[in-house]
């Protein structure tokens, strides 16, 4: 006897679920941290131009 | 039961037991408590009812609809079934609400934030950093344009000349003092032919009136006899050597009074033991040095040697021309003020980055960790599902079996032939 009940919870939709939100934190994460590197190479160029010739007159 | 196919371990009394802790601790995963084959013969009293309506012929031959015993079977089996779907949608609505308490979007949205807030930190330290160290810009630049203006203004091409600290030069002034009154009490306590420590207050005056003057004076108007405004090099410059010239003839005095003091027969012409300070100032001003005892001498030319060695410490202090020191001294604490703030500034932002990126990082481990659970609770979600399809595929072959069971003995029991349905897959 056969009993037909739908299993939709195969394991590759899991995976593919899992994956895609695996795929779009990463991307976040690189975004993040691309956006962060830009903030220090900005604050850095800042500091940077403020300087003195500091020697003899 | 499902499960207990296998050997009798245990007491049935002691299995039941087990059977029923195992439900009430585990109720979402437990199995479907259901009677064995054996027992549903026994409940629905199959062999006697086999046998009973074989002896009756029953069904009848030609029957071709099922009889009330095979009918009996197969409600029973549908009543397991039934319970078996209540139990596995139970568990499966269990399963469903945890999943649905970790929603992909909603992770990935809080990552966001969570990211955002990191980044959003990050930036705001840097803002705030930079606004501190500009400040720190424009205080150390307004004493670098001092710096410059005063040098043009005096005309100076040579960095300032002074040492790293004054703290060494006032030490050796406070030697000074501690040596000339040393030596200047020996001198005295002959003169009084009294003792070295009543002579120490005579000392100490000596030596404040001759190093004392000579540093103030030294260290407030000395150096205006290199300033570039003449005025001011003949006024304040004149004033100094004026005062110098006092502090040397202070000690002059004092050569005299001990001069005085230690002459043969002092203490006989000067009972009441004073001075005669007016026969000094008189061999004073007849422009001669007078001096009787070579000793009188030689704490003159101590007393003057330290004189010029406090000048020659307090023009070491400091740059020669006269606020040009002290006005690079506050320019290079500046500039170093500055360059330590730069330094800081740098680590604050390294800091503060790597602190934010690792807070990114940390949430990928929690976003592994909200994954591990999902994929566990998927897995459970699963095996349930496959429980449940076995669970339904034993109640068909109970279903068959019983059903065989029942055809069998009644055929083996009657004398006529069974229906042609007997002969059919149940």
């Amino acid at each position: 006897m056969s009993i037909d009940t739908p299993n939709t919870l195969t394991s590759s939709r899991d995976d593919e679920e899992l994956g895609q939100m695996q795929r779009a934190y990463d991307s976040e994460r690189v975004r993040a941290l691309e956006d962060m590197r830009q903030a220090y190479a900005e604050a850095v160029a800042k500091i940077d131009k403020l300087s003195f010739t500091h020697d003899s007159p | 039961m499902l499960i207990a196919h296998s050997e009798d371990l245990f007491h049935p009394i002691v299995k039941t037991l087990l059977k029923k802790l195992f439900h009430w601790l585990f109720p979402a995963i437990a199995p479907l408590d259901f009677p064995s084959l054996e027992d549903l013969k026994s409940e629905l009293r199959l062999r006697k009812k086999a046998i009973t309506n074989g002896r009756r012929e029953l069904p009848a031959s030609d029957s071709t609809e099922p009889d009330e015993v095979e009918i009996q079977i197969r409600q029973r089996i549908a009543s397991g079934r039934q319970k078996a779907e209540r139990k596995h949608e139970q568990q499966q609505q269990i399963q469903q609400e945890k999943l649905e308490t970790f929603q992909p979007s909603a992770v990935i949205a809080d990552i966001k934030i969570q990211v955002g807030n990191a980044v959003a930190d990050f930036k705001a330290i840097a803002n705030r950093a930079v606004v501190d160290l500009h400040k720190v810009y424009e205080k150390t630049g307004l004493e670098q344009k001092a710096l410059h203006d005063f040098r043009i203004k005096h005309r100076l091409t040579a960095p300032a000349d002074y040492p790293e600290s004054q703290l060494l030069h006032w030490g050796f002034i406070a030697l000074l003092l501690v040596i000339e009154i040393t030596i200047s009490a020996g001198f005295f306590s002959e003169g009084l032919r009294a003792s070295y420590s009543a002579a120490i207050p005579i000392a100490v005056a000596i030596s404040v009136c001759n190093i004392g003057i000579t540093i103030v004076a030294s260290y407030f108007l000395m150096r205006q006899l290199f300033h570039r405004n003449w005025l001011r090099k003949i006024v304040w410059g004149g004033l100094y050597l004026a005062i110098i010239a006092c502090v040397v003839l202070i000690n002059l005095f004092f050569a005299h009074v001990r001069d005085a003091m230690s002459a043969p027969g002092f203490r006989i012409n000067n009972p009441s033991g004073f001075v005669p300070v007016n026969d000094i100032f008189a061999a004073m001003m007849a422009g001669s040095l007078g001096l009787q005892s070579l000793k009188s001498y030689l704490f003159l030319g101590v007393t003057n040697f330290f004189c010029l060695l406090a000048i020659i410490d307090v023009f070491k202090m400091d740059d020669p021309y006269p606020g040009y020191g002290k006005r690079e001294r506050k320019a290079d604490q500046a500039y170093e003020e500055w360059i330590e703030a730069k330094d800081d500034v740098h680590t604050r932002l390294t800091a503060s980055r790597e602190k934010n990126a690792q807070a990114i990082e940390e949430l990928n481990t929690a976003l592994g960790q909200k994954m591990m659970l999902r994929r566990k609770n998927l897995g459970l979600m699963r095996s349930l599902e496959d429980k449940h399809r076995n669970t339904l595929d034993i109640l068909g072959s109970y279903e068959r079996e019983l059903i065989a069971f029942y055809r069998k003995l009644n055929k083996e029991s009657r004398s006529t032939q069974p229906p042609k349905y007997f002969d059919e897959e149940p």
